[in-house]
């Protein structure tokens, strides 16, 4: 038995950084079903707005993947550095901000103002990390959430640059990468939706960062972030900086959360404040539970845990509907209590996006005590599981 | 490793990128020249205390220790629980900050210096309480200590990991996830991580505990031999057939005062040391 779990273990070693026999870091893609999954995705975004049959749900995927793309960011600082940021909503909020300024105001063209923008959130994560990396213990955790109240004050008084309570529009923002413009797509001679071609963009933005991840953690600096998050004291010993490696991949994940904030402010066209900093604090934790349930130290978690929380929103919404809607023929009076319980309406006692957030404390709490490895610890199960299963089968032959 | 067809540099390492290979070329030694461990020769340091008082509060855990580790010799420190071995050694590698007395490295002063610039000159230790990277392979618990972003030291190659392994004892459990494994050869991956960052000395709290006769007696093999190849060596143990028969010199340590100095055979028979350790139980 003790055999057959080696040859499995062979097959597929764990997690970490090199394979036995090479000190050159971990393949990009460590295994053929791996391979098999990334071209069946590619060619599942391809062909997605050619079949889809809701605007809607297009524009819904978009989002998914700019949060995709804003948790493989908060998977490198959480997953592989070990620290813990409340705050990640907010540098979205940063991202479309500056896509509003550098991109309407300015008129700079996209691939400049993405820059800009990236720049921005990275300056803020860089005087946030200062601040808090640089002592022993969980500051950042208490700072990041300073920065949300900071970042919503600044949002609505800030008029000449965020439109104060009014908000302001980033619909108008470019998005040419040269010739291509992806808010009017056409292929073969068929326009596609502004959602249709967002859904690239952003996918194709998902890429490029799980691309930059997976190279950053199977190199020295990868090594690094596991080493710090495993034991910092022992990390200082063998001479790795880690206060100056914490503040690299938290700059780092503050850029790319920006720069998908920017977009997903292009998408959605206007941007005001939140109703309040709970609201942020709220997708922060949105964020967190994606890359638990996802599955932390993995780039490819983080995608998987968008996919699977963030429609769950949506589809919260509407059960609420459902369920009103059906109580209403039989028992008016629970739906109307309902209502007044949860809705978006002001007055009920928890709105939608609180109850939902409820829903994701609940479910990122279920995960880190029953599933702490996340739907990709899952997936590594069946994938050695089926791997004893070809091992036994060929030591019978 | 040229460049062919005249691609560039960058294109290059994009597609080694994609086929998994991304070593940075400039970090890449010659493969020979480290193939044998056994020829590696350190560049062992001289270390001193001088009346190091290290108070917390009312507790006197260290009261005017003064040690010094000659160079490519093995120099033990023995004491009963609590007479302040760790503390010393916390004091060396600038955990802490001592209330009185200096640290003196190759004759510099390193009282006051952060720890990880006393890791560039050449001070590793291992932890009486393990300290291993467990969520990383032995391999990469190595690796990571080799390669780090540190002046002195490069990349390690493949082959001087793997001989360092090899030499530690670890070659079959390159690939295991160090939090999975038995304390014993947890241990040995802290001396091997140790090993890697090319120290001058090296700090060892307790390195037999958890490890059965067979193998303490490797480990004092594997001591003996690092001495020979030039490291300084700094040694807390309690198994005292261990520390008589690797030690060069021995200094006795109780309620924070060095009570004792010499080389083993004195110190097996001076009647100090056996009264502190008596008096201790
Ligand atoms: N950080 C600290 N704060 C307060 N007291 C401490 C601290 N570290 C050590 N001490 C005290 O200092 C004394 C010496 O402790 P130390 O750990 O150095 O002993 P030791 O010789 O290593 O013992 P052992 O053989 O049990 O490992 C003890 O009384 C201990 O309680
Ligand atoms: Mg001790």
């Amino acid at each position: 038995m003790k055999k057959i779990l080696e040859r499995a273990f062979k097959i597929a070693p764990p997690e970490t950084g090199s394979q036995s026999g090479v000190v050159k870091p971990l393949p990009l893609v460590r295994t053929p079903e791996g391979y098999v999954a990334i071209v069946g995705a590619i060619a599942l975004i391809i062909a997605a707005p050619f079949f889809a049959q809701s605007d809607n749900w297009m524009g819904q995927f978009s989002n998914a993947g700019l949060f995709a793309m804003a948790a493989i960011g908060l998977g490198l600082l959480s997953g592989y550095a070990g620290q813990i940021s409340l705050g990640h909503a907010a540098f979205l909020t940063i991202g479309a901000y500056s896509a509003a300024y550098f991109g309407v105001d300015r008129g700079l063209a996209f691939p400049l103002w993405l820059l800009l923008a990236g720049l921005v959130g990275a300056a803020i994560g860089l005087v946030v990390g200062l601040f808090s990396l640089r002592l022993r213990g969980d500051y950042l955790v208490i700072i990041t959430l300073a920065l949300v109240f900071v970042i919503f004050h600044v949002s609505k008084n800030w008029e000449s640059v965020t439109g104060g309570n009014n908000g302001v529009s980033a619909g108008l923002a470019s998005l040419n990468i040269g010739p291509i413009d992806f808010k009017n797509l056409s292929v073969f001679g068929r326009e596609l939706t502004k959602n249709q071609g967002i859904f690239w963009l952003a996918w194709i933005m998902v890429g490029i960062t799980a691309l930059l991840a997976r190279n950053i953690v199977r190199s020295r600096g990868g090594r690094a972030l596991q080493a710090i998050r495993d034991r910092d004291i022992a990390s200082e010993v063998i001479g790795i900086d880690t206060t100056r490696n914490k503040i690299y991949v938290f700059v780092l994940s503050s850029a790319i959360a920006s720069m998908a904030g920017g977009v997903l402010a292009v998408q959605r066209g206007h941007i005001s404040p939140p109703l309040g900093a709970p609201d942020e604090i709220f997708i922060s934790i949105q964020f967190l539970a994606i890359i638990v349930v996802g599955g932390l130290g993995t780039v490819y978690g983080p995608i998987l845990g968008a996919l699977f929380i963030y429609p769950l929103k949506i589809m919260l919404e509407e059960i609420i509907e459902i369920v009103v809607d059906l109580l209403e023929s039989i028992w008016p009076y629970a739906a109307d209590k309902l209502l007044s319980f949860i809705s978006n309406e002001s007055g009920a006692i928890i709105s939608t996006s609180a109850f939902s957030a409820i829903i994701y404390a609940i479910l990122l709490i279920l995960f880190l005590i029953f599933q702490p490895t996340g739907i990709a610890g899952l997936i590594r199960k069946a994938q050695i599981g089926t791997r004893v299963q070809i091992a036994k089968h060929k030591a019978k032959a | 490793m040229e460049h062919t067809n005249g691609r560039s540099k960058f294109l290059n390492r994009f597609i080694q990128s994609i086929n998994g290979d991304f070593t940075p070329l400039v970090f890449q030694k010659d493969l020979d020249a480290m193939a044998n461990f056994d020829d590696r020769q350190f560049d062992g340091s001289t270390l001193e205390t001088t009346d190091v008082k290290m108070y917390f509060g009312g507790v006197k855990a260290l009261d005017g220790a003064s040690i010094k580790v000659e160079p490519g010799k093995l120099t033990s420190l023995i004491g009963p629980n609590g007479a302040g071995k760790t503390t010393l050694f916390n004091v060396i590698t600038g955990f802490l900050k001592p209330t009185a007395g200096q640290v003196f490295l190759e004759g510099r002063e390193i009282t006051r210096e952060p720890i990880r610039a006393r890791s560039k000159m050449g001070i590793a230790r291992t932890f009486q309480k393990l300290e291993a990277f467990n969520t990383l392979s032995t391999r990469d618990n190595i690796l990571v200590a080799g390669e780090k972003h540190n002046t002195r030291t490069e990349t390690p190659t493949k082959l001087e990991v793997d001989a360092l392994m090899e030499d530690v004892g670890l070659a079959e459990y390159s690939d295991i996830t160090v939090g999975t494994l038995p304390t014993g050869i947890a241990r040995r991956v802290e001396l091997a991580r140790a090993l890697a960052t090319h120290p001058r000395i090296l700090l060892l709290d307790e390195p037999s505990s958890g490890l059965n006769e067979s193998e303490t007696e490797e480990m004092a093999q594997l001591l003996s031999k690092l001495t020979k190849q030039g490291l300084s060596i700094l040694l807390v143990e309690h198994d005292m057939s261990f520390v008589m028969s690797v030690s060069d010199f021995i200094y006795v340590l109780d309620f924070g005062k060095i009570i004792a100095q010499d080389i083993p055979e004195k110190i097996q028979n001076d009647p100090k040391v056996r009264a502190a350790y008596l008096g201790a139980h």
